[in-house]
């Protein structure tokens, strides 16, 4: 069975990207969440094998989404996406339960082996 | 790489490393089993050599490196803690402060070869010492005796050593965050002990694509690989079991996992970076003091709105400029904060010095230090040390007795001197007191005769006159000129220090059984209270710490004593002068239309005088501005402020108008 993936990011053109890179490879894009909170709520109702999360987005931001999420299901495989120069962010969303993380721009094959790696 | 970017920061955190040095090392003299100072001062030094190596200051590495080989024999039991070893360590510490002055000077500096010879022998000589040996994997992964102890007695745990030896992709973004998961995936299992390179650098990324971790766990080789394998961005990963031969390991006492060359440090580091960013900035002084200018400025439009609508009647207004003055004097004391530095920073270097003197004069002493929290003006920190240096060093000369003395006294035979702090309202007083012999009057009588500052008749002094003779330029008490005071530089330097700060200085005494001098000091020197003068029809301001009264007089008060005039205030003669005369104007004197005269009276260094002026205004809280670098420096003028209405005035130097 193809593994299912929600992708979190605050812009459509991001989630449209993954979203295209994703689906090629053999995985189900099964939600688009576009800020921290409706990818808490996603979670919780589609519970995904995997979910991608952008770090800076409105409302409620990465990294309290991770925490809010890992809060309920200790075992949710998340990959932080961050932009160069948010190395303390990335470290803090590690700390707080993220398995690995994608630098943006991303490269398709990274996101393939990040999820690969995650889930595997 | 470009280091000069962080020289600053590498300077002052190479300070305080030595600091805490060398406050460890009076710590470990007193308690010299105390483990934890030997880890405290290891990890100092460790990191203090890091860092001179990465700035690319290789003395001050290279001597770092031997006094760490030292500490590290000391904290593994395998060189005992004796004086001769603690003084060598001083030495080095000292070595090593100026070192990192001259090298930071940019000045060429010499390490004492014999200094490294000492350090040398101590770790050659040292039973069981062989520091320098190391092993090497067949991968070339470098361990040293430490390592080999800790891999040993990790296999007496049942734990395996692994050396993983990684490598990342080539195009891997974010290296030290890779590195981070990589130490989060294998902390897991187990504790990493070493890296190569180490993890200060592996965090800053200063490595290519390969790095090895020495890792201490209970599972399989295999496991450890596909633990691995199972991360993102790595190329190749190879697992390499360390094992150790009893001839290659000391069989040592229980020695603890030590994080500082590599282990969970790297993943504390990483998080407290995180958290500390958030509590701490460091900002240039400079931009600093253009905030407090600032707001010094904000402060005297906030006066001057105020002028403006004191005579309206509209509330609406009123309460509007009411909040703005609150809001300005809230913001006047937060800016004023930020230049507030606890004295902490002027008293931590004095521990040393009194072990050091009261070592050469072969006297007991203990130094007690309160209120090292108590804060205060920057400024004021620079300033205040050399006067109480100079305190302390003559509490040991002059004040303590020598131990026989003090046990025919009936004293306990170690000395005491206290060092102290605290807040009062708007000033700050720092004390320094010792329980030695006190002021010796008649001493001081003696030796002013002889001096001829006063008359041999002379029959008694009151405590007073012997404290003021005390302060008066070339007195000295001391027999002999040793080497710790009496070299001529009198307290009468302290007190000029402490008067130019618009500070006052007192002492009390009971003889045989204390002296105690009181500094006092106003929190900040950027604002002060000044009192308003007028001559020639302009406005003039005077420090009111340098005021000691103001009168009228009338013209018959004036006398003439050996063509000065001179008045006579309670029996006390005071030279009078006119000040619009001194600062070069025509004097008030001459115009006799008045009869009665505005008179000032300052003090300054003991000395007083009269001055005439034309009106005397009121007292007001000045922000003191420089008076540009057009102007520089004008002799008998300290600065220029802004009053409330606008109009600028002069601030006059108290101490120039006296001499």
């Amino acid at each position: 069975m193809p593994k299912t993936v929600l992708i979190t990011d605050d812009t459509a053109f991001m989630r449209m990207t993954l979203k295209n890179v994703i689906q090629k490879n053999g995985y189900v894009v099964v939600g688009e969440a576009a800020d921290g909170e409706e990818a808490v709520a996603q979670y919780l109702e589609l519970r995904p094998d995997l979910v991608t999360m952008d770090i800076t987005m409105p409302k409620m931001d990465g990294i309290t989404a991770i925490k809010e999420i890992m809060k309920h299901d200790p075992n949710a495989r998340i990959i932080v996406c961050s932009a160069m120069g948010q190395k303390p962010m990335v470290i803090e969303a590690l700390n707080a339960g993220a398995k690995d993380f994608l630098v943006k721009p991303f490269d398709a094959d990274r996101v393939i082996e990040a999820l690969r790696k995650a889930a595997p | 790489m470009d280091t000069s970017e962080f020289r600053e920061i590498f300077a002052a955190e190479a300070r305080d490393y030595l600091q805490s040095l060398n406050e460890n090392l009076l710590q470990l003299e007193q308690r010299p089993n105390d483990r934890r100072i030997l880890d405290d001062m290891f990890r100092a030094a460790h990191s203090l050599k890091g860092m001179a190596a990465t700035m690319g200051f290789q003395e001050l590495a290279s001597l770092t490196h031997e006094m760490e080989s030292v500490l590290d024999l000391m904290r593994t039991s395998r060189l005992a803690v004796e004086q001769r070893v603690v003084d060598v360590l001083f030495r080095s510490v000292d070595a090593l402060e100026e070192l990192l002055e001259s090298t930071l000077a940019g000045t060429s500096a010499a390490i004492s070869t014999h200094l490294i010879q000492q350090l040398r022998q101590l770790t050659d000589t040292a039973p069981g010492a062989q520091a320098e040996v190391q092993v090497e994997t067949d991968r070339g992964f470098r361990l040293d005796a430490f390592d080999l102890d800790t891999i040993n007695q990790a296999g007496a745990q049942g734990l395996k050593a692994y050396a993983v030896h990684i490598t990342l992709r080539p195009n891997t973004l974010l290296k030290s965050v890779r590195v981070f998961t990589i130490f989060q995936a294998l902390e897991t299992i187990g504790t990493i002990i070493k890296s190569y390179p180490p993890a200060h650098d592996l965090e800053d990324e200063r490595f290519d694509l390969d790095f090895s971790l020495l890792v201490l766990t209970a599972e399989q080789s295999s496991s450890v690989q596909q633990l691995v394998e199972g991360i993102s961005e790595i190329d190749a990963v190879e697992v390499e079991e360390v094992r150790v031969s009893q001839g290659q390991a000391r069989s040592e006492a229980a020695a603890a996992l030590e994080p500082s060359s590599g282990s969970s440090d790297f993943l504390k580091a990483a998080q407290v970076q995180q958290r500390g960013s958030d509590k701490y900035v460091r900002i240039e002084t400079e931009r600093l003091d253009k905030l407090i200018n600032l707001v010094g400025e904000l402060v005297i439009s906030r006066t001057q709105v105020m002028e403006m609508v004191k005579d309206l009647n509209d509330s609406d207004q009123k309460s509007v400029v009411g909040q703005l003055d609150r809001v300005t004097t809230e913001l006047q004391h937060a800016a004023m904060n930020l230049r507030m530095v606890p004295i902490r920073h002027v008293f931590h270097r004095f521990p040393r010095m009194v072990r050091d003197l009261a070592r050469a004069s072969k006297k007991e002493i203990n130094l007690e230090i309160y209120g090292e929290e108590t804060e205060l003006d920057r400024s004021l920190v620079n300033q205040i040390g050399d006067p109480l240096v100079h305190l302390i060093r003559n509490s040991i000369d002059h004040g303590i007795e020598e131990p026989k003395v003090r046990i025919a006294r009936g004293k306990p035979e170690v000395g005491t001197i206290r060092l102290s702090a605290r807040h009062e309202g708007s000033h700050i007083l720092i004390e320094v007191e010792d329980d030695g012999g006190g002021l010796d009057v008649e001493k001081v009588r003696a030796k002013a005769v002889e001096r001829g500052l006063i008359a041999s008749d002379k029959a008694s002094l009151t405590l007073e006159e012997a404290v003021d003779l005390l302060f008066q330029p070339g007195f000295s008490t001391a027999g002999t000129v040793t080497d710790i005071s009496g070299r001529g530089v009198g307290l009468d330097a302290v007190k000029a220090v402490v008067e130019s700060l618009s500070g006052t200085i007192e002492v009390e005494s009971v003889p045989q059984r204390y002296l105690r001098t009181i500094i006092k000091l106003p929190l900040t020197l950027a604002i002060i209270k000044a009192l308003l003068v007028v001559a020639d029809g302009e406005t003039y301001a005077v420090p009111i710490q340098a005021v000691r009264e103001n009168l009228q007089i009338t013209r018959s008060q004036i006398k003439t004593v050996q063509q000065h005039s001179v008045i006579v205030l309670r029996n006390e003669v005071l030279p009078l002068y006119d000040l619009a005369e001194c600062l070069g104007f025509s004097p008030v004197m001459t115009d006799t239309s008045e009869d009665s005269l505005s008179v000032i009276v300052m003090e300054t260094r003991g000395q007083k005088a009269a001055f005439i002026v034309e009106d005397l205004i009121g007292q007001q809280e000045i922000v003191i501005k420089s008076l540009g670098e057009l102007i520089g420096e004008v002799k008998g003028i300290a600065g220029a402020a802004v009053l409330g209405n606008g109009q600028v005035a002069l601030i006059l130097d108290n101490s120039t108008l006296l001499r």
